[in-house]
């Protein structure tokens, strides 16, 4: 990964004042923490990192940049955005063009070929308290974690997110500078998801009661989420409301199965609402779901192109009718 | 929230009828003086395509034990293309909801068209005689 | 202030314990999902002390005594309104496992709510609960609970402190409660817990005082308001709010965030007839979410991410130690733990003073 032909670039772009910022990756306050990294100057360029810890989809932030309320007097900013994007983060960026929420020409994009990221609650599991903060390169099939000076090497297998061994779209498919050698796609598998289609009605409804019970409604999954950009969000709306905001088994049900139904067709499977879950609610089995099922039912795939139509906006005449009598 | 007379169960069923096809075959069949069960409580839109999917979620949390949604013909509507959207949606929704473990056949979709009376009312015993048999639903239970 | 009374009890007997503690509710950690967090425990055959006490749970235990969703009064609606309080058949209850940081929660939700007027809902539950600690003996990774001041074995907010030796506790009474708790369950099981030895006594002390110093985390909050206040209008504020996503991890998971809303849900009765019941609830508020302070109007003074973390800051290490006489903050590091973007708020305080002014 050619981290430094990215700050070179940046560097420039920044110089040059053709970007707002450059929103990266730099290391964290502890541990295996990674900071999103905000370079306002080419000097901060330097602070940035890539390893297999760098998870979150910075593609995030470019929601809190289409409408942010500005103070009377002060116009909004043309300038560019650029950005870090692995595979996934690039078919959001994808679906947020052909949702016609973004411009290409908003954003600048350095493409990181992805190889997996690690799981934060896995390597923290791991190798628990660490404080002093630690660095992780991938070798092999391997990382090998090193921590205050001593390395200990690590199966990939044994820390790389679930939803990263399933994935088809390691490389960016919309980049401006790409920053390593295209990668191998993993195998698609909806295995945790059949498992559960396989129970029973019952059986769902508890395990998913289980699961359901324990969300605190912090709101996490939908802010981390960059397709979740609506101002007006219907899960905060009064008038009329949608959804109570007593938190319990309920209520927190109906939060998720919105927030799943809306995300039909758009999410890009990053996983970011699972890992930000404090819960350690099971998130990517419900939204699995439905990418197993607009695949299956129609054939589509979101964030694959910037003109592609958005799902539930388009019908075939031969759409599925498998319930419709 | 479901009514409970004499001790049976009787369903509370909300329908979304569309305007001009699926409503007016409603009324058709009160014309024709067909009965059928008085579980269904008729909420009328302009199409199908209205129907907000989660209409559906809202229903079932709020007590309702089982959602009809009846629009025009797939080719026959009167917007042209709202019905298709509604299939759309609406086949992803009950699979959201099966996966999730609320039985699927308290959502029911189907074509009825303007001249459709005894279909209507066919849809609706049916659809009563099967959640009776689902019985009331118990999963949102409101500790009101 | 009462003596305390020390005792030893062997780990092997904690489920004897626990037993003992007949007449009280008890509530403990309990890992669910990988998750740690305070349940009410029904059947002590399934409880595991060891899971219990491996961390500070995720949620704090101020969910138990203002619990994310409390009903107020219910309400009858039909040509008059019915309004009827629930009745107080809140018995007595037992947290148990907690750590010293969240104990002095309670005490920084003291100075809100059981003050004069007392909120009643917070107090009826305050009253009815005893409150047994364990000291940390590894701090966490994020733990800055000295700086605050309080400690890893800090006393305060507590009604008996439990030390790990290993093998078994040392049982500390703090309160007239503690003691009072301590002697029934010493009635019932005579030969359970025996008198504490000097030696063990030491040991305590030992670990609690290399507890103090294990503490990763450290930062000088002396004269921190005074600071903030010439801070306002700085540069600085702008750059650690960028990453900010806006969520509440941080204020749901603080033990001293206190913030609520409150919300009228009802429904009709019958389809038929107008009917309505409904309650009214108070359930937890997010300073963070940008709806905290958007008026009717439209108008939203705080409207962007800079304006409420430099509201959440100035509130707990400024305006609410101006007023209370102590930070509204107790040094538990969840905030740290749990944020999704890295707002780590020890390295924002270090920032702020770090800056020369």
């Amino acid at each position: 990964m050619n981290l430094d032909k990215a700050k070179i670039e940046a560097k420039k772009m920044l110089s040059r004042g053709e970007v707002k910022y450059v929103i990266g990756y730099e290391i964290g306050t502890y541990g295996f923490r990674i900071s999103p990294s905000f370079a306002r100057t080419p000097e901060e360029v330097d602070k940035f990192t890539l390893s297999p810890l760098c998870a979150n989809n910075l593609v995030t932030y470019l929601k809190v940049e289409r409408s942010p309320p500005l103070p009377k007097g002060i116009k909004p900013s043309n300038l560019k955005v650029a950005l870090f994007a692995k595979g996934c983060d690039s078919r959001a960026i994808l679906q947020l063009i052909a949702e016609k929420n973004l411009s290409r020409e908003d954003v600048f994009i350095f493409g990181v070929p992805c190889t997996g990221r690690i799981d934060p609650k896995k390597i923290e599991a791991m190798f628990p308290r660490v404080v002093s903060k630690a660095d992780v390169v991938e070798k092999d099939d391997s990382y090998i974690i090193m921590i205050e000076g001593k390395d200990h090497p690590v199966p990939k297998d044994k820390l790389i997110f679930d939803h990263c061994r399933s994935c088809q779209y390691p490389n960016p498919l919309v980049y401006d500078l790409l920053l390593g050698d295209e990668v191998a796609a993993g195998e698609d598998y909806y295995d945790s998801v059949v498992e559960l289609e396989k129970q029973t009605l019952n059986e769902r409804w508890n395990y998913w009661r289980s699961h359901f019970e324990r969300c605190i409604r912090c709101n996490a999954c939908r802010n981390v989420c960059p397709l979740c950009y609506c101002d007006d969000c219907i899960l905060e709306r009064l008038k009329p409301q949608w959804m109570r905001r007593s938190v319990n088994a309920n209520d927190n049900t109906v939060y998720h199965l919105t927030r799943a139904y809306h995300m039909a067709g758009r999410c890009i499977s990053c996983g970011e609402c699972e890992r930000v879950c404090p819960m350690h609610l099971p998130l990517m089995k419900l939204y699995k779901k439905l990418e197993k099922d607009v695949k299956e039912l129609f054939e589509y795939t979101p964030g694959l192109t910037a003109e592609e139509k958005p799902l539930l906006t388009t019908f075939k005449p031969e759409d599925s009718e498998e319930f419709i009598k | 929230m479901s009514g409970i007379f004499k001790g049976a169960f009787e369903p509370n069923i909300i329908a979304f009828l569309c305007n001009w096809c699926s409503y007016v075959g409603a009324d058709l069949a009160g014309i024709s003086r067909i009965r059928y069960p008085a579980n269904v409580k008729v909420v009328r839109v302009m199409c199908s395509g209205r129907v907000n999917p989660l209409f559906v979620i809202y229903a079932l949390r709020h007590g309702l034990d089982g959602i009809l949604i009846a629009g025009c013909h797939p080719g026959d509507c009167h917007y042209l293309q709202g019905n298709y959207i509604a299939r759309r949606r609406l086949v992803l929704m009950r699979r959201l909801i099966e996966y999730v473990g609320i039985d699927p056949r308290r959502l029911r979709v189907s074509w009825v068209s303007a001249s459709e009376g005894a279909k209507f009312a066919d849809l609706v015993k049916e659809m009563v005689d099967e959640i009776k048999k689902l019985g009331p639903i118990e999963q949102f239970h409101e500790n009101i | 202030m009462t003596a305390t009374e020390i005792f030893t009890l062997p780990k092997n007997r904690m489920h004897a314990f626990l037993g003992a503690l007949s007449g009280y509710k008890l509530y403990a950690p309990v890992l669910v999902e990988g998750v740690l967090l305070f349940d009410l425990i029904t059947d002590l055959k399934k409880f595991s002390c060891d899971a219990a006490l491996s961390g500070n749970p995720v949620k704090p235990p101020k969910a138990l005594l203002f619990p994310q969703t409390e009903t107020m009064f219910r309400f009858n609606v039909t040509r008059d309104v019915d309004i009827s309080v629930g009745k107080d058949n809140e018995g007595e209850r037992i947290i148990f496992g907690i750590h010293s940081c969240d104990a002095r929660s309670f005490l920084i939700f003291d100075q809100v709510f059981d003050r004069d007027p007392s909120d009643p809902y917070y107090a009826n539950r305050r009253r009815k609960t005893v409150i047994i600690g364990i000291a940390c003996n590894i701090p966490g990774a994020n733990c800055f609970c000295t700086s605050v001041g309080g400690g890893p074995a800090s006393k305060e907010g507590l009604d008996v402190l439990f030390t790990d030796l290993g093998d078994r506790y040392v049982v500390e009474t703090v309160t007239t409660r503690g003691k009072v708790l301590i002697k029934q369950v010493r009635k019932t099981n005579p030969d359970l817990m025996a008198e504490c030895q000097a030696v063990d006594i030491q040991k305590a002390l030992e670990l609690h005082k290399s507890a103090e110093e294990k503490m990763p985390r450290n930062i000088d909050l002396d004269g921190m308001p005074k600071k903030l206040a010439r801070l306002s209008e700085h540069q600085f504020w702008s750059d650690i709010s960028s990453k900010c996503i806006a969520c509440g991890i941080c204020t749901y998971l603080c033990p001293t965030c206190y913030c609520f809303d409150i919300q009228d849900e009802a429904a009709p009765l019958s389809a038929n007839v107008y009917k309505l019941v409904g309650k009214r609830v108070r359930v937890w508020d997010s300073c963070m979410f940008p709806e905290y302070t958007l008026q009717a109007s439209g108008y939203n003074p705080r409207p962007l991410r800079i304006h409420r973390i430099k509201n959440r800051i100035y509130h707990k290490y400024k305006w609410h130690p101006e007023n209370f006489k102590s930070f509204a903050c107790v040094g538990c590091g969840r905030c740290i733990d749990f944020c999704p973007v890295n707002v780590d708020i020890v390295e924002i305080l270090s920032k702020v003073k770090a800056i020369r002014d």
